[in-house]
Formats: C-alpha cells, structure tokens, sequence
C-alpha cells in the first residue's frame, strides 16, 4: 500500500533507486550471467577453463573442473579421463581409429547435404547428379569430399586392422573388440559399396550387378540373397531403392551401434594397448613408468585432436579443390556392357580371386572362410606375447597375407588375365568408355576437317586420315587431295616425308596435339603382330573428322585387319575343307534330286595346327620360329595326329567313311575384322583440362 | 608441443577456410561452365544416338531420306528461313517450345504423316501397313527403345543445329539459299488439292490428315496408337457418351458431340486421357469443315443437310463456338491460312 511517506519521498527515491543502478556492476553481473550459461551448457567449465583448455594451460580452478566435466557431460564422459603416454605414441596407433571416426562424420555430413538434392529413383538419380554438378553451389565440392572420405576411411579402416594385428593389440581382454572391430570393417566395405549405386552411372550400375551376381552363387540361398538384394531379377528401380536405404539408413545405424560398442571397450575397459616395447621390452623402471603415466585428454589429447581435424580437413580441402575429382561416368545403360568392370580398389582382391576359379569356391566359400577366420584371429593365436620377435608365426602369417592381398588385387585390375581383341585393346586406349580419355581431350581447333566440301551434293566437311594403309596407297592419284585425304606416313614428325602427306593446314603444325595422337595410333597398330594388312587391300586404321553442326564435329576411328587365328597354344592353325557326305547303305554317297551329293550338316572343315616352335628369344625381342612346326589335327580328345611325310593323312567321317586330306589343299584361317568407335564432339563439352 | 599444435591447428583451419573461400568465389563460373558441358556433352550423345535411332529414316546429319530432314533448312528451325514455315506453328505448339516438341513427337511417335503426299514413313509400303504408326514411339514408357533421358539428348542434338542459323533475317535468307541440298518439308507438290465438298466424306478425309488430326488419333481399329482416343468407332460411341451420366459437356446428339470434341476438345476428356493435348486451334474452323470431318468420322452415317448442315441447328454448339472464338465466321483462319500463305510466298 503506498502511504504519504512514500509518496513523499518519491523523488529522492528513484534517485537513490537510479543511482543503486548506475553504480550496480552491470559487466560483472553479465560475466556472472554468462558464466552460469556457459558452465550450464559445458558441463560446469566456466569460459575463463575453456579458454586455458584451449592454450593448453593448467586448470584454473581446484579441484580440477575437467575431471568434473567427464562426469557430468554426456559428450566428454564417453571419452577416457586420460591415456597412458606410451599408448599416445603417434607412431604406435597412427591416430587410425581416430581417423575413422572422422571420417564417418565427414560422410555423414556431406551425405546429408548430398541427400537434400537427390532422389533414388532410376528416371531421376542420374540427372540429379548432373543438377548437383551444375547447379548447386559447393554440390561438387560436397560430393568430393564425400567421396574421398568414402576413400579414406576403407584406407584407414583396412590400415587400422593391420596395425592393431602387427602390434598384437588384439590380445586377451581386447579380443571381443577386434571382434567388434572386423564387423565394422565388414560394415565400412558394404557402406561405400552400397554408396557406389547411387550415381546411376555405367559404373556403378556394372560394379554392383557384378558384386551382387556373386551373391548368387552362394549355395542354397544365392538366387534369393540376390532377388533380396537387387529387388527384382536386373537391378533397378527396386535395387537402386535398397542400396539407397542400406546406405543412409541401415549401415549407419549398424555403423553406429557398433561403433559404439567397439569405442566403449576402449575407453571403459582396455583402453588403447601400450605399445609392446613398454609392456614387454627390457625397459629401465624410470623409462617404463614415464611411458606408463597419464597424460589428461584435457586439454592435451583434445587440443591434439582438434588439431588433427583442422589438419585432415585442410588437407581434403585442398585434395578437393585441386586434383581429386570423384568420377561419373555415362547413365547406366542395361544394353551397353562396358568393355572392363573394375570393381573399387578395395574388392580388387575378390575380382582377382574370381580369375582363379569357380565362383562358388573363390567368389563366396574363400571369402567368407577368410572374414571368418578374420574374426577368430585372437581365439586362433594363444600367444599372449606382443613383441614382434616374441610371435614370428603370426607377423609371419600376417605379411603374408598383406602379400597375398596385394598380388591378388593386382590380379583384379584388367591389366592381368583378360584378353582382350587386340585393335579393341588398342582403340579402348584412345577412346575409352570409362572416362573421356585422349581422343575427346584434344583441344576441339586441332580436330581439322576438310576446307572445301566434297562436292555440290556432299557440303559437308569430311577429312579421312589414312593412318595405317598399304604400301603406294598414298601415291595413287585416287587419294591426291590433300584436302580430303591424309596419310600418316612416318611415326617422326621431324622426317621430311612426314609433311607431304599433309595438308597445309596441318603442315604448318606438325607438332600438334591430334597428329601426335595419330602417330601413336599408328605405332599401336603396326606393331601389333596380331594385326595383318588386310589381303583386299584396304587400309589398316583410319580415322574421319567430320563437321556436323557449326559446333559439332563427328570422328570416327576404325581399324581394320586380317585376324590370323592363333590358337591358344600360340600355334598356327590352318583350315583344309572337308566334307562330310551322306553315305548310302552300300558305301556310296546319297545323291540329291540334282544329282549332288547330299553334305552332312554342318559341313566343316578340319583346322590343321602347326606346331610353333620359338627359338631363343633375339636382341630385338622377338622369337623366331623353328623350322618343321609338324602340323597335325587334334581328335576329340585334344590328341594331336600327324601328317604323313608326304603330306596326308587318312581321316574317317561321321559315317565311317576314309578319305585322305592333303595339305596342300590347306588355306590360312583367316578372318577379316573391323573395331571401330565413333563419337561427336562438340566445342564446348569442356572434356579438355 | 601443444603450442606447435595449437598454431598448426590455428594456421590448418584459416587455410581451409581460405580454400573455400576461393572455392565459392569461382563457384558461380564453375558451374555455368559445367552446365554449358553437360548440355554440349548431351548434344555428342544426341547425334550418336541419332545415328543409331534415327538416320535409317530421317537421314545421316538429319538431312532427311524416306523420313523429313529434322536439319536447319528444315521446319523445325524455320522461322529464321524465309520461306519456310514454322513447324511448330503449324502444329498447335509456341515456338519457343521446339525442345518439348521433339521430345513430345520421339516418345509417343507419329500415327499418320501430316504430309502422307511427301512424307510417309513406315507406311510407304502398300496397304499391309496402313496399321503401322508412320513414326514409331520410341520412349521405353510406350514399348520404344529410348530413356527419357536418350530422348532428351536426341532433342538437344536437333535444337543445336540452330547453331547454323544467323541471327540476322538477311543473312538466314542467304545462308538459306546456299544449302544445296535443301530439302523443305513444305512444298506443296499439288497433289493434295482440297476437294470443292461436295462429298463431305472425302472433304473430311482430307481435312483429317491436312489438320493433323491424324498424328494423334488413329482412325484404324487396329493401330497402336494410344496418345489420343481413337476414333474408329467414334459415331457409335459418341451416342454412348452423350448417354452417360458423367458427361459434363453441353451436346445432345453424335454429331453435336463430335463437333463439341474438335471446337471445344476441354468441354469433356475421355477417362485416361489428357486434357490440354488436343490444341484448342480448331474452334475457329468453319461449320462445313466441321460438318465434313463428323461425316468422315461417322464413316458416311451423318450427312450434313447443305448450307448451315445440322452443326449451327444444334442449340450446343452454336453455344461451344461461341466460346471459343469470336472470329468464328472468317473464313479460314490458323493452320490453313499458314499454309497457304506459304505456298504463295516459296519460290
């Protein structure tokens, strides 16, 4: 109630009550205020212990806050109080399994942002890489970074293992979380190759119906592992949906539970092993006990963490913004099988197993033998020692195995094992399908056309570069324009014979970027022994440039030969026509209503192989062959029979029948081929760097 | 240590900051540029597709063959071709929508060739393939070979031969004249004169194909054709819509509702289909077209009564044309008068 007195006093009360607020320490009352908010969000550190933690300071208040902090905050507790120093060595772990955590962030955070502008579906996955590409700012930073931490963390996490075996740190208590341990491997391969679909280009769509088609040839459940995988026979709109679900949703949550699990092992129960030479190497007492004290996570382990963030990302940053470039290949296509499926680095080993033999055997048994005896490494060994020297069987086993990964990996690459037809090996070179490759990287000025149209019918312009031809062929009158018709007639530039085959647009740079490649074209083809000019003589390789539209030009490179068919012991092999005749009862040949005789289907005729013999093998690297290659057929049984000295051999037909073949009747087996690739390129593809 | 750590920390984490920094700043360019390659690349897809799908009918480089050439001397780009009509605008569609229009045409196909005169296409071959489409569809959507995207690329390929083109209208004159091999899918050869209407039924057969009506609407029970209803049994089926309960649209009789259909195609849209397809140009065709059409349709069952014909009797189309043309009495307006413009004004 407010009296008179009051009243009264009014005045010189909201003075003395202004004053009181003037004096009143405002800037304390807002440190206070802000102190409580940030001990109240930082699990009781004031800003003031933030900022020592920061500068690696001592604690500012007793007791030491930071203890306190791993008690009360949900995020800090899930970190050890300390570590022992020993086991902080950066040499000892390699930081791997820090690494791996990180990078599990970085996907996650780019996956989100990724997420936001793609939709799993086969009409939309492919175009929304593109709008990524092109129409989102840092959509091609994000899905680089997302793509390398993808990288980095099969590396780190495969790495990781490897340390973890060598060091023996799978021992005793820890066996349960090398256990743990190989499931997140397991889980990281599947996470970035389910990651690998999502694209929708030619690459993924050919890597994952390879690796799922592996699933099929588990005995008993294959065919239903694969339906369930793929969501219908062919991978599609159903399998893209699966892929995508296991990759954003169910892996990660595998990821994350078992992450957990493995982390929690470390932190509450073993924490990280004290390298081998502390625990078990004739150490001094004093050197063992400094290795063995504590260092604090704060501030000194987390500063170094921090550290090691800033740092990595730095790095991928710069990696991002300068050399590393994620590929996308063309839109998947179900009609068009690409000439090579390489599948990501990190199951080359499994494409290599599946070179070996059987699919069942190498491509399902033997993997999962390998994964399982992987899980079983610390029941296996009963070792209890750690010191390399102490355990020579198992660091014995262990670099063998890395070996063997190794090789089988590079068994994997197509580089080993896969014959491909030579020209197709050699025009895969300069157009490849996979990527842009040399052909498409030429500056678009160097492709040179024709300058005057061919005739009034025929404006366009078309160039033909005779790049592998017969003897004289330039010189025939037929091809005299230079214009229309280039003949690549050296593999020296420099040569003086080089630029009469060129038109003086070209002549006047001989140097340039597409005759360069031109000359390597023809060096490929001619020194492929496989390739034999072709007996109508036609030229071997050609390439026409063309203009299509002002900003269009169309290439076309063929190469053409006569394939000598070697067989697969590298000998030669002649064909002798050979006719099988329908035989009447009494011996003779069934003649038809014409009077011909009726040929059994199909009539074949018997390849004559010449046994090759190569001599010693001579300085310019080749092998001559020896004299009398003995030429024999083989019989149903792979048996060779030979020629009688006189050159033939008593054969029996279908019927029973003998007749006598002669060699002289022999022809070569040859068959024409072609290989050819053509392409449009326009100026502005921006194929060229 | 912690120190060295700190300032490398410090020093890591300015650097990425500055990185991508430098990363936004060319970010604007960097992704025109991508842009501008991902639509020259779908160009290079195109012309390769084009060579796959295409050239066996319409042409290497699109310069036509059995098929009309799709190049910059033909319709599609011919706006800036003195001489040539636009293709385009002959058929319904605005000139700025050549991309969709190409991407229309390759997915659903063509049923009859709006130039059965020069162009046939598949049905250049007798009477076995009168129920052939002239163009097949070729989206995977309607049993074709080609992914939307595909079809996308083909369409880029054929828009980039604008690239020939000069801007300037005297310039495309020229460059117009000096393509010898210039084939126009408009001449008009003569062979297609429009009957005088004295049998209606021929007048509408010739209307159907001159109006286009039959790249869409298949007038043969057999034909594949789904884009538009077809219209095989369109008089006996007319009575059954004006019959049903659903019909919302204002006709009392066949020929009512035929005549309603091609002046006013929204008034009602058979289940399944789509409305806005059917141009809405044709509510400006005079009564006796419309009338010789209905007799082609009925197949000779409605004959119209002369002059005026049952169609201006009929109390719900007088109201249909009224809505949706003014000049519903000028003579001959839209596609026509473009084409006859042209003929006069080619050389």
């Amino acid at each position: 109630m407010l009296g008179s007195n009051t009243l009264r006093n009014l005045r010189s009360n909201v003075a003395g009550e202004w004053q009181r607020i003037r004096d009143y320490d405002w800037l304390k009352w807002a440190a206070g205020v802000g102190d409580y908010v940030v001990r109240g969000i930082m699990a009781g550190l004031s800003a003031k212990e933030l900022r020592a933690i920061l500068r690696g300071d001592v604690p500012t208040e007793r007791p030491n806050p930071r203890y306190r902090a791993q008690v009360k905050s949900f995020m800090l507790h899930l970190r050890p109080k300390y570590y022992q120093r020993g086991s902080t060595w950066f040499t000892h772990t390699w930081r791997l399994g820090w690494f791996a955590t990180y990078f599990f962030v970085v996907e996650t955070i780019t996956g989100l942002i990724l997420m936001l502008f793609y939709a799993p579906t086969p009409e939309r996955a492919y175009g929304d890489m593109l709008y990524i590409l092109s129409n989102v700012p840092y959509g091609k930073f994000m899905r680089d970074m997302h793509r390398l931490g993808a990288e980095g963390m099969v590396a780190v996490v495969i790495l990781h293992m490897v340390r973890v075996y060598f060091t023996g740190s799978y021992k005793k208590e820890r066996a349960f979380t090398w256990f743990t341990g190989v499931i997140l491997l397991l889980v990281t391969l599947v996470l970035s190759f389910s990651g690998y679909l999502l694209p929708w280009d030619q690459l993924a769509y050919w890597a994952v119906t390879i690796g799922t088609s592996m699933a099929e040839a588990a005995p008993g459940f294959g065919m239903e592992v694969n339906l369930l995988l793929r969501g219908a026979v062919d991978i599609w709109a159903g399998g893209l949906l699966r892929f995508y679900l296991l990759h954003i949703f169910l892996l990660p949550l595998v990821a994350i539970v078992v992450i957990s699990i493995h982390y929690y092992k470390v932190s509450r129960e073993h924490s990280i092993s004290l390298p081998a030479v502390v625990e078990e190497g004739d150490m001094s007492p004093e050197e063992k006990r400094h290795h063995e004290e504590r260092i604090d996570l704060i501030p000194n382990l987390i500063i170094h963490e921090l550290m090691l963030t800033s740092v990595a990302t730095f790095l991928m940053v710069v990696a991002v913004a300068t050399f590393f470039s994620a590929p996308l290949e063309q839109h998947a296509d179900q009609a068009v099988t690409p000439l090579h499926t390489e599948a990501p680095w990190y199951f080359l080993w499994l494409q290599g197993m599946l070179k070996l033999g059987s699919k069942q055997l190498f491509g399902i048994v033997l993997p999962t033998l390998i994964f399982v005896v992987l899980f079983v490494v610390p029941w296996i060994d009963r070792n209890p020692l750690r010191l390399a020297k102490r355990r020579p069987v198992a660091i014995g086993i262990g670099v063998m195995a890395c070996i063997i990964m190794l090789v089988l990996t590079y068994m994997g690459t197509p580089r080993y094992g896969i014959e491909t037809p030579p020209a197709q090996d050699i025009l895969s070179v300069f157009v490849p399908q996979t990527h842009p490759g040399p052909l498409r990287e030429l500056p678009w000025d160097d492709l040179h056309t024709a300058q005057t149209p061919a005739d009034a019918a025929d404006t366009r312009l078309k160039r033909t570069y005779y790049v592998s031809y017969p003897v004289g062929m330039d010189q025939d009158p037929q091809y005299a324009d230079r214009d229309k018709y280039v003949f690549v007639n050296s593999l020296d530039p420099a040569d003086p014979a080089f630029l009469t085959g060129l038109p003086p647009d070209l002549a006047d740079e001989p140097d340039s970027e597409f005759l360069q490649l031109l000359i390597a074209l023809k060096a490929k083809v001619e020194e492929q022994p496989k390739l034999i000019q072709q007996t109508s003589g036609a030229p071997k390789a050609v390439v026409t440039v063309e203009y299509i539209q002002p900003e269009l030009k169309w290439v076309y490179a063929a190469v053409f030969w006569d394939e000598m068919e070697l067989d697969r012991e590298k000998d030669l092999t002649y064909m002798i026509p050979f006719t099988d005749y329908e035989l009447m009862p009494d011996g003779s040949v069934r003649m038809d209503a014409a009077g011909k005789p009726v040929q059994l289907e199909p009539a074949k005729s018997k390849k004559v192989v010449f046994d090759l013999e190569y001599g010693a093998e001579a300085s310019d690297g080749t092998r001559p062959i020896l004299a009398d290659p003995r030429p024999h057929l083989k019989d149903a049984d792979g048996n060779a029979i030979y020629f009688e000295a006189d050159g033939t051999l008593e054969v029996t037909d279908a019927q029973g029948k003998k007749s006598t073949i002669s060699l002289a009747d022999a022809m070569p087996n040859i068959k024409p081929s072609k290989q050819e690739e053509y392409l449009a390129i326009h100026r502005d593809s921006q194929y060229h760097h | 240590m912690t120190r060295i750590e700190i300032t490398l920390g410090l020093l890591a984490t300015i650097g990425a900051i500055l990185v991508m920094g430098l990363i936004g700043a060319t970010e604007e360019g960097r992704m025109a540029g991508a842009a501008r390659g991902f639509t020259t690349r779908s160009v290079e897809r195109g012309a390769k597709l084009f060579d796959g799908q295409c050239a066996l009918c319409h042409g290497p480089n699109a310069v036509g063959l059995k098929c009309p050439p799709l190049d910059q001397t033909s319709g599609l780009h011919g706006g800036k071709n003195p001489g040539v009509a636009w293709r385009l605008e002959e058929m319904g569609w605005e000139r700025t929508m050549l991309f969709e229009y190409i991407v229309n045409v390759v997915s659903n196909g063509r049923n009859a060739s709006t130039r059965p005169w020069q162009w046939k296409g598949n049905r250049d071959v007798g009477p076995s393939t009168e129920s052939l489409m002239a163009m097949p569809a070729f989206a995977q959507a309607n049993n074709g070979p080609l992914r939307p995207d595909q079809i996308r690329d083909i369409a880029n390929y054929l828009v980039a031969f604008e690239d020939f083109l000069p801007e300037d209208p005297d310039e495309a004159k020229a460059f117009a004249a000096a393509v010898p091999n210039k084939v126009s899918s408009f001449d008009d050869p003569g062979l297609n004169q429009r009957p005088d209407g004295s049998d209606p039924v021929a007048l509408g057969a010739f209307l159907f194909t001159d109006l286009a009506c039959a790249t869409c609407h298949a007038v043969e029970a057999a034909s594949p054709l789904v884009v538009c209803p077809n219209l095989s049994t369109i008089w006996t089926t007319a009575a059954d819509r004006v019959a049903d309960p659903a019909y919302t649209g204002a006709a009392d009789g066949e020929a009512a509702y035929i005549a309603e259909s091609i002046r006013n195609p929204g008034a009602f849209v058979v289940s399944g289909f789509v409305n806005g397809v059917m141009p809405a140009t044709f509510g400006t065709l005079p009564d006796a077209d419309v009338d010789a059409l209905i007799a082609y349709l009925s197949k000779g069952a409605y004959t119209p009564l002369g002059a005026g014909g049952a169609i201006t009797a009929t109390a719900g189309i007088t109201a249909t044309a009224g809505t949706t043309a003014t000049a519903g009495t000028t003579a001959t307006v839209g596609l026509t008068a473009t084409r006859s413009t042209t003929s006069t004004t080619a050389p």
